[in-house]
């Protein structure tokens, strides 16, 4: 950014034009033109294809599966089905402990809001915003293991070394803050999800558009917390002396452009340890807004500090913000009685207070929040060490039909679409494939999945490549 | 005069020019005669590169209007004449350009093009000579055709400037330009310097505290001269430039492209044989035959024992570096493009142009067809065949000796049996898990179920698949002993140690020497064609090997065979690259001497040294890059010859420092009456500050060091672990991982992170010129990464060691290590002053731990203010920089 360039600001425009070309322009009949052009990337803001409703998005990954039988997708027939044989065919995942007994939800449905969305009474405060969001209950990626699934729906295929979500849209838009990292993944404290850095991985789009991993505890992010000995003054006097050094090396070396560049780098350094420090600091918070996400609460202060921080990055001008949790905690194959509670109070009131507090900060409109996992669960019992007795038992995977839930950034409030089979197995209505949730999701940033590319070699990257896929306008308000 | 003369005259006369305005004109400018424009001379340029290819090239000319040529602007298209000589406003070609209509694609004319046409129209659409009837018949002007770099490399007069201190002739021909302009040199930079420069320069390293004493201290008028040869001698000169061919050849570790970037694992042996090659002072004409034509060079068949052999086979590596990802990803256009970008790697690093540019049409700026770029492509053809395509993998030639083979059999016979055993106890397990999960099937059917289970899939019955679709938990052996893991998990973590037992044998085994050579295969001949639109599924005229057309002007045209009967190859690159080293090629000598320049001075005399075509920069000095070409030439292509030349020069030992008056007449330096501010290369800043904590690993060669991703994403020095197909952490490289940073993998998408923080390139063909930015990133690794205070502390501990009593020394010893020279008695002061008080707040630091050290250890505070001055000495611009 200091760097200043001998050519002046003609190249700056000239790598802007083909930077724009390399992702927007649609270039027919020369399908095996050499790369030979450097190009330069930036995180300036751009123009996307169309008016967008959405700037940002807060995505709240949930890996593991949450099972939507207990959660989401009620189904009456389970109920009465309890404990007999499933009828149709299972898409077993392990087949090592695999069961065909009907196992009914192990909680409670009720409806909420004026819309009248039924949900379990282990999400009571996704119950009090039901008629800011909708409801997915057709999702279906068909890939039935947390990786290939994972990647189908952050990069649009099943496959490893692809883009995903937030690297597109930052290649794409760019950034609104350039004190900040465009891209931020907010990690847990337990540790890294299932496949790590992958979660934010720029595949083969240039690395400024990679997340930055932000640590769940500070320094949050790498090198931009001096070590613990070093902090405060030890620091600064570092910085009053790197400072009279450079200047008088500056002094011997008057006129030379790059030294001052790179004082000033330190400037910006330390300027991004304050910006990113302040956004990273929520001790300013009301104390009421700190309790709304149950920050003073131990069972909900990680993920709720974390939901916080995504709504300070997001006012700041962070295009894509991702809250991820540890390994792959919602995967229940046993004791998902006891284990699915714990997971459910950790999450259900932070969520619910972020959707709550970006729409009091009238930010909701134009943030997406997103709410899901990679996958749903079995309507039938997955044995764990031939253990029949319900408080050890669990689900296997389900990819064919599961729900998550959506907030703000244009989609419909209140709203509840799709369903599964009267067994919640298989999504059988309004069926969202992971490529028609992107593409949906493209289209609210103003983005055309189908123009959305970006060439390497002779090879044309998109996040979206099914023709299949649809902009889904039911979802939309 | 004719059309060469004429310009060698432009070119003279463009030296009484302000300097200023020669360092930002391009080619097609520097003829600019405001007064009088004409077509051929500054409009044509510009057509050529934005216009041309709808409104020309193609078949069906957009609107029907065609602009190769004047008169048929002036006869126009569809919507009438396009041009209107004398009234630009009434010329439809002004108006569409002037509203950015045209061209239509996001790329608009300049400013000062459409300046230029307008001013060409008004003045009367002027040509230089009678135009013919038929465009296609001049396809390329005399204006293209003469371009400097095409014409023959002229040996030039040595200048006798007069007051001048005159060291080598390079000194002679600056001093001439710099006289014209009221210049003179920079008075020479000071012996710390200069050692701190020339060590950098040729080794990649700092100097030694030693070694900057003995050359400080050395009064004999051979000083200079003596560590130049001691340098030029050093091994880490190979390093140093071997490291900067291999970016020109594009050297990188993955296969790249749009694949799944899979490891080269054995690229290496093409990093060694380079650096090899620069250290044994190689002869640079050979040098570029091996590893064109390395193979072509054996007579017969390759012989595996003959380190000759492998030598040539090594080097033709080189046409292997560009980015090919058909082991995964093998379609004819993946091939294409992999056998398209080596064609422009090896064009960029030998002939100094963008030949692949004209790979879908003819270049836009250079006089280069399309037909040429296939002619040209032909020659390497029978090594890229399209339709005969060898994967990555199946190119290997094994090069192990027979002794190391007959080992690794040994071994690896000892490890199947050891695998076998574990099998065998796995099925056994399994069986037993087999018959448990049977037992809870009811009696009735079990027999039935096992049959189900048995059966091979075709072979099921309905009832069969009624039963597994009942029984899902009964499988066949093979599957539970494969899928243990989630059946009995204690005794899957048993087998997994076995087996780590049997890796463990297996690495005893001394490595394989796979070579990635270029080769043809035996009566493989590939028909050449001009691929139409660059598309490799539309070939259309047929074309046999050659020269580029327009370096083939006055008689310099190679006889190039089409197949040799005597040779088991065809003989085509052995043929090209004699042609290319011959020392008649206007370019090769060109080329490389200005890479060398450009190493040293931070830019080379043509400031696009992969581009001395039409659009890249002119020559700052042509008289003085013939000169060395010619010479280079004369003396067997020596490169040690010719950086001593440049290392003895008084040009390349003059003061750094700016001038009003040198920043009012030459800002960039172009004339180089001082020498370049240059900033530490990727490398450098990992291996100098290495070097000074006094952790590098000289250690030269071998397999590269491996990189790997941490949980967070970060690109480390290491192995990943992996359990159950999962990274499970990252194994370190102890010593290893202090070896150079030329000997980290180079894997194009995982860079280490400290190199990629400071601008390493990527491999995409390859590297001609590198950037360097100045980010904020760069600053934060600075001031707070794990690895800079590590060293930094370590670095402390070692200066308290050697002196564990005299601060004074230890400030002196710590300044010397960074900067080859002690500290002036200003800086000591507020240096000193600076340990002091980060002492007393280290000191004052509550921690219990660290007051705890402090009680062990007195002397902890000093030594942690100590490491914290070191990092801010690292930190400052005169570590990052070169004077």
């Amino acid at each position: 950014m200091l760097h200043t360039s001998a050519f002046g600001l003609g190249s700056v425009a000239a790598s802007w034009l083909l930077k724009r070309d390399g992702l927007l322009a649609e270039e027919a009949g020369e399908p095996f033109k050499p790369d030979l052009e450097q190009k330069t990337y930036d995180l300036l803001p751009k123009q996307p294809h169309h008016e967008p409703q959405a700037k940002a998005m807060i995505s709240m990954f949930m890996l593991g599966g949450p099972s939507q039988i207990d959660l989401f997708d009620p189904k009456p027939e389970l109920i009465k089905h309890d404990g007999k044989t499933f009828p149709g065919d299972v898409k077993f995942d392990n087949p090592a402990q695999a069961s065909r007994e009907i196992m009914a939800p192990l909680w409670k449905f009720k409806p909420h809001g004026q819309c009248g969305m039924e949900l379990s009474e282990l999400v009571p405060h996704l119950g009090e915003i039901a008629d800011e969001i909708t409801l997915i209950r057709s999702m279906h990626t068909g890939a039935n293991n947390h990786i290939p699934s994972n990647y189908a729906l952050s990069t649009g295929r099943a496959t490893s070394g692809r883009a995903v979500l937030g690297s597109w849209l930052t290649s794409a838009l760019g950034s609104e803050t350039q004190e900040l990292p465009a891209y931020v993944a907010l990690t847990d404290t337990r540790g890294l999800p299932l496949i790590g850095g992958e979660n934010w991985s720029n595949g083969k789009l240039p690395s400024i558009y990679q997340g930055t991993m932000v640590r769940p505890v500070a320094p949050r992010i790498f090198n931009l917390d001096p070590p613990r000995h070093l902090k405060g003054s030890p620091q600064e006097e570092q910085l009053r002396l790197l400072d009279r050094l450079n200047r008088e090396h500056l002094s011997r070396h008057p006129g030379e452009n790059d030294l001052e560049a790179r004082m000033k780098s330190y400037g910006l350094a330390a300027r991004m340890q304050v910006a990113a420090r302040e956004a990273f600091n929520i001790s300013g918070e009301a104390e009421a807004t700190k309790k709304m996400y149950g920050i003073d609460q131990k069972v909900t202060r990680d993920y709720g500090t974390r939901c916080l921080i995504a709504r300070r990055l997001v006012e700041r001008g962070v295009r894509f913000v991702q809250i991820l949790c540890h390994s792959q905690v919602w995967d229940h194959h046993g004791s998902i009685k006891t284990a699915l509670p714990d997971r459910c109070v950790e999450v259900d009131k932070p969520a619910a207070a972020l959707v709550r507090d970006l729409k009091e900060r009238g930010l909701l409109n134009s943030t997406i929040v997103h709410w899901g996992g990679e996958m749903g669960r079995l309507p039938v019992i997955q044995f764990r060490d031939g253990l029949t007795k319900r408080d050890k038992v669990g689900r296997d995977h389900n990819t064919y039909g599961f729900s998550m839930w959506v907030a703000g950034g244009g989609f419909r409030k209140g709203y509840i679409h799709g369903q599964t089979d009267e067994f919640s197995h298989y999504a059988v209505d309004g069926i969202i494939h992971h490529y028609d949730w992107l593409a949906t999701v493209l289209h609210q940033f103003g983005l055309d999945h189908k123009r959305l590319k970006f060439q390497v070699g002779p090879r044309e990257l998109k996040l979206v490549e099914s023709p299949e896929a649809r902009v889904t306008s039911e979802l939309l308000a | 005069m004719t059309n060469s003369k004429i310009h060698l005259y432009l070119v003279l006369s463009v030296l009484t020019m302000p300097i200023h305005w020669l360092a930002h004109c391009n080619a097609a400018s520097v003829n600019t005669d405001s007064d009088h424009l004409t077509f051929e001379a500054q409009v044509r340029p510009i057509l050529k590169a934005a216009c041309f290819h709808c409104h020309g090239e193609e078949k069906k000319k957009r609107g029907g209007l065609d602009v190769r040529l004047v008169h048929l602007m002036k006869t126009g298209g569809e919507s009438g004449t396009a041009i209107v000589a004398g009234k630009p406003e009434s010329s439809l070609l002004w108006k569409q350009i002037a509203e950015d209509k045209m061209p239509d694609g996001p790329k608009k004319l300049t400013q000062k093009q459409k300046q230029t046409i307008r001013d060409w129209i008004a003045q009367g659409a002027e040509t230089a000579r009678a135009e013919p009837k038929d465009p296609d018949s001049i396809r390329f002007t005399e204006e293209e055709l003469s371009h400097w770099a095409f014409e023959p490399v002229k040996d030039h007069p040595v200048p006798r400037p007069a007051g001048f201190n005159i060291r080598t002739p390079i000194d002679a021909f600056i001093a001439g330009r710099l006289a014209k302009h009221g210049l003179r040199f920079s008075p020479r930079a000071n012996r710390e310097t200069l050692i701190r420069r020339i060590t950098y320069d040729l080794t990649g390293l700092p100097p030694t505290a030693a070694e900057v004493e003995a050359f400080v201290s050395d009064e004999t008028p051979q000083a200079w001269a003596k560590l130049v040869d001691r340098l030029l001698s050093s091994s880490e000169f190979g390093v140093r430039w071997g490291r900067h061919w291999l970016d020109v050849a594009g050297y990188a570790e993955s296969d790249g492209g749009g694949g799944s970037d899979t490891k080269r694992p054995n690229a290496w042996h093409y990093r060694d044989y380079v650096f090899e090659s620069f250290n044994r002072n190689k002869p640079i004409d050979q040098f570029l035959r091996e590893q064109i034509a390395g193979d072509e060079l054996i007579g017969g068949k390759p012989d595996t024992n003959n380190p000759r052999h492998v030598e040539l086979l090594t080097a033709t590596g080189f046409m292997r570096m560009a980015p090919d990802p058909t082991q995964t990803s093998n379609s004819l256009a993946d091939r294409n493009q992999a056998a398209a970008d080596a064609v422009q790697v090896i064009g960029s690093s030998t002939l100094g142009l963008t030949v692949g540019c004209a790979q879908c049409h003819d270049h836009k700026y250079d006089p280069i067809g399309i037909d040429d770029y296939y002619r040209f492509r032909a020659i390497f053809d029978p090594v890229f065949p399209l339709k005969k395509w060898q994967q990555p993998s199946a190119r290997l030639i094994d090069v192990t000796s027979a002794e190391d083979r007959k080992k690794a059999e040994e071994i690896e016979a000892h490890a199947k049996e050891m695998d076998a055993k574990i099998q065998a106890k796995k099925n056994e397990l399994a069986e037993k898990i087999q018959a448990a999960k049977l037992s809870d099937v009811p009696e009735n059917v079990r027999e039935e179920t096992l049959q189900a289970v048995l059966a091979p899939g075709k072979e099921q019955t309905e009832r069969h698949k009624e039963l597994l679709d009942l029984y899902p938990m009964v499988k066949p052996v093979s599957f539970i002993a494969g899928f243990l893991v989630e059946y009995d998990n204690a005794a899957h973590r048993e087998f997994e140690k076995q087996k780590e037992e049997v890796t463990k044998v297996r690495n005893t085994k001394p490595p394989k020497r796979l070579l990635r050579v270029a080769t043809e295969q035996p009566d493989v001949v590939p028909v050449s064609a001009v691929l139409f639109r660059g598309n490799p599924s539309s070939p259309g005229d047929k074309v046999e090997p050659g020269e580029l057309g327009v370096l083939t002007q006055a008689g310099r045209i190679p006889s190039l065979p089409l197949n040799e009967p005597s040779r088991a190859t065809t003989g085509r690159r052995i043929a090209y690259a004699r042609h290319l080293t011959n020392g008649q090629h206007p370019l090769t000598a060109r080329v490389f001497v200005n890479r060398v320049w450009q190493h040293h001075f931070g830019r080379g005399i043509v400031d696009t040294p992969g581009d001395f075509g039409l659009n890249g920069e002119p020559p700052s000095h042509p008289d003085l890059l013939d000169w060395l070409a010619a010479d280079f030439v004369k003396h067997g292509w020596d490169q040690k010859r010719l950086h001593r030349m440049i290392l003895l020069s008084t040009v390349y030992q003059q003061s750094t420092k700016r001038t009003p008056k040198l920043d009012t007449i030459d800002p960039e330096n172009r004339l180089l009456a001082r020498a370049n501010l240059r900033r530490l290369e990727a490398e450098a800043v990992r291996d100098f500050i290495l070097a000074t904590t006094g952790d590098l690993n000289l250690e030269s060669g071998g397999p590269s060091i491996p990189v790997t991703t941490d949980a967070e994403g970060k690109v480390v020095i290491g192995v990943q672990k992996i359990r159950d197909g999962l990274a499970a952490g990252v194994r370190g490289k102890n010593d290893a991982a202090f070896r150079r940073s030329a000997f980290i993998e180079a894997n194009r998408s995982l860079p280490l992170n400290i190199l990629a923080t400071f601008d390493l390139p990527e491999m995409k063909p390859n590297c001609d010129r590198r950037r360097s930015t100045t980010v904020a990133t760069q600053s934060l690794w600075f001031l707070n990464d794990d690895q800079i205070i590590q060293l930094t502390g370590k670095l402390s501990d070692q200066l308290f060691t050697g002196q564990p009593t005299d601060a004074t020394q230890r400030l002196y010893n710590l300044h010397q290590k960074l900067f080859a020279t002690p500290p002036t008695d200003e800086e000591r002061r507020f240096l000193s002053d600076f340990l002091a008080r980060q002492e007393e707040l280290f000191r004052a630091d509550p921690n219990a731990e660290w007051q705890k050290k402090i009680k062990a250890q007195p002397n902890a505070p000093g030594k942690r203010a100590l490491a914290a001055l070191a990092q801010v000495l690292m930190a400052s611009n005169r570590f990052l920089y070169i004077d």
